[in-house]
């Protein structure tokens, strides 16, 4: 069953010369009982289409269902078996935690008192600090249980883990296995591509506000290149020695540095550059988009 | 209507009122202190009409029989200003229903909740209207203690007429500002407009109050002011007629407000 069902879901900001078509024709369905990664650079359209999916804008064209309900015409109740965590959660900066809480469970008509304390316990956040007084960290741990605290069937979360430690990142994505486990579900926004590796089952990918694909997170993670930055001294010689080298494409120079995009093992480059004096190494991975680009060439469905 | 967020929207804003009010009832205490007898009011009365007429029209003072009386002195001293003061009041509570937790960013937290536009705006007019309410009391409550201190005897129910009377014009403001916050999606222009409004208005009653007849002086009709304090006996309620009309303009800006807060982008 899809819990999230989008038909030609379209958002244009502005009109004439300032129209933004910021998302078109979207057509995705998530299915209950996973972890749905929404992927795209910023700008691409992802939060616009959270705020869709929540009311909180309305679409061009389009429709959208959430839990079998129009997420327009049946926003409140829809609203009851949501949880929500905006990309920058802003609150009542006067408030302490546990008023921001009361106040939310109390709009939310009651919550498990013992599960909320369990949630905040969990995440290690004390209540008793204003909001003004949270770190980043302390306060995305708030939003967090802010979105946990009624068991939603849905969660929806916009770059969840942003100022989170590593700690508290490995705690989130336990609890995100757990509410996969109980069958609910998540659709996960982010531009950050190992948190989606790491807890997601499914990504779509959003580019200029299309959806280019949905697929297998193991499938799209099979890429498998990164860039290479070296800073040598014989700098002229390098590249027509390096040209031959299998798994090594694209290569550039400037000034004294060499930039190469490396597919497979590290072996043959470190091989081909005993003979030149490397001032400099530089590793990095590619980014989304460059991934996309290498898995489906211009950004055409294969 | 669960009355959540009205509970919430009065425990958050206590602490302003109660400063709010204590400016009013300051004002109260001075006006009525400058009046401690008869004597004091006579020479103030004196003073004034020693001014000419078109000063006196424009200050609104031109008649100064009405002033010779400790309950017409407090309409003109007290309330002429602490609608004023209101007027601001209004204007920020109205930013305070939506507009300012739109800027904030706060409202995508809130509308993500169990709660629809309409429930969420008009709870928190509810609140503030109370708020409102409350700190007119607190102010009346100054008057009446004030009150003490002079040789006159004043009845608390006229000095409570006075400040209530301050109600219905405040909550016009509030709905105003609320329908432009609705309607623009600009904080910054709908707080503009709403500031425009609240001192157009008190101009506008103030240039129509110097000239006695003609089309100038039939411009004041416009102004909510004048409906806040036209034709009140010292110490008396609003007119039925006044209060009619300010509470349903206010009545039809809140519909507008719900109306385009109903219907637009949040947070844009």
């Amino acid at each position: 069953m899809a819990v999230i069902e989008t038909r030609d879901l379209t958002k244009i900001y502005g009109s004439g010369r300032q129209e933004l078509r910021a998302l078109d024709q979207l057509n995705l369905q998530v299915q209950q009982g996973e972890i749905f990664g929404y992927l795209g650079p910023n700008g691409a359209g992802k939060t616009t289409t959270i705020r869709l999916l929540l009311d909180l804008i309305r679409p061009t064209s389009g429709s959208a269902t959430v839990l079998g309900m129009d997420a327009q015409a049946e926003s409140v109740a829809l609203h009851k078996r949501v949880g929500f965590l905006p990309g920058e959660l802003a609150l009542w900066k006067g408030q302490t935690g546990a008023q921001v809480l009361r106040l939310v469970a109390d709009l939310r008509g009651g919550v498990d008192e013992a599960y909320l304390r369990q949630l905040t316990e969990r995440l290690q956040l004390d209540l008793n600090i204003r909001v003004r007084n949270y770190s980043s960290g302390n306060r995305r741990k708030l939003g967090l249980v802010l979105a946990l605290m009624n068991k939603p069937d849905l969660l929806v979360l916009d770059e969840p883990t942003g100022g989170l430690d590593p700690l508290m990142q490995q705690i989130f994505h336990e609890i995100m296995f757990e509410t996969r486990d109980e069958g609910r579900s998540v659709f996960l926004s982010s531009h950050l591509l190992p948190e989606v590796q790491a807890i997601c089952d499914r990504v779509g990918i959003l580019r200029q506000g299309r959806l280019i694909t949905v697929e297998q997170v193991s499938r799209l993670t099979q890429v498998g290149f990164r860039w290479v930055r070296l800073q040598v001294r014989d700098v002229a010689a390098l590249p027509g020695r390096l040209e031959a080298l299998d798994g090594v494409s694209e290569i550039s120079v400037e000034d004294s540095s060499v930039r190469l995009r490396l597919s497979g093992d590290f072996d043959p480059l470190l091989r081909a550059l005993q003979e030149s004096y490397v001032e400099e190494l530089h590793v990095h991975e590619p980014t989304l988009e460059e991934i996309f680009l290498a898995y489906y060439g211009n950004g055409e469905m294969p | 209507m669960s009355g959540v967020l009205l509970r919430a929207t009065l425990r958050q804003h206590w602490r302003p009122t109660l400063y709010w009010s204590a400016g009013l009832a300051l004002l109260g205490l001075y006006v009525i202190a400058v009046i401690p007898d008869q004597d004091a009011l006579d020479n103030y009365v004196s003073l004034v009409a020693s001014m000419p007429q078109p000063i006196l029209d424009a200050i609104g003072a031109g008649d100064t029989l009405l002033l010779n009386t400790p309950e017409g002195f407090i309409q003109y001293g007290f309330a002429t200003w602490a609608q004023l003061m209101l007027a601001v009041y209004g204007l920020l509570a109205g930013l305070n229903l939506c507009a300012n937790e739109e800027e904030a960013g706060i409202l995508d937290v809130l509308l993500s909740l169990p709660l629809s536009r309409r429930r969420l705006l008009l709870e928190r007019f509810i609140a503030f209207a109370l708020l409102t309410l409350l700190i007119t009391l607190l102010s009346a409550l100054g008057l009446v203690l004030g009150s003490g201190a002079t040789e006159f005897t004043l009845a608390p129910a006229a000095l409570f007429a006075t400040a209530f009377n301050l109600v219905p014009g405040t909550l016009l403001v509030m709905a105003f500002t609320a329908l432009m916050a609705a309607a623009l999606r600009r904080h910054m222009l709908a707080t503009g407009i709403a500031v425009f409004f609240v001192i157009g208005s008190y101009f506008l009653d103030f240039i129509a109050g110097a000239i006695s007849e003609g089309p100038l002086n039939q411009l004041g009709r416009l102004s909510f002011y004048r409906w806040s304090s036209d034709g009140i006996a010292p110490g008396s309620f609003l007119p039925t007629e006044n209060l009619a009309l300010l509470l349903g303009v206010t009545l039809v800006l809140l519909v507008g407000a719900l109306w385009f807060f109903d219907r637009r982008d949040i947070g844009l």
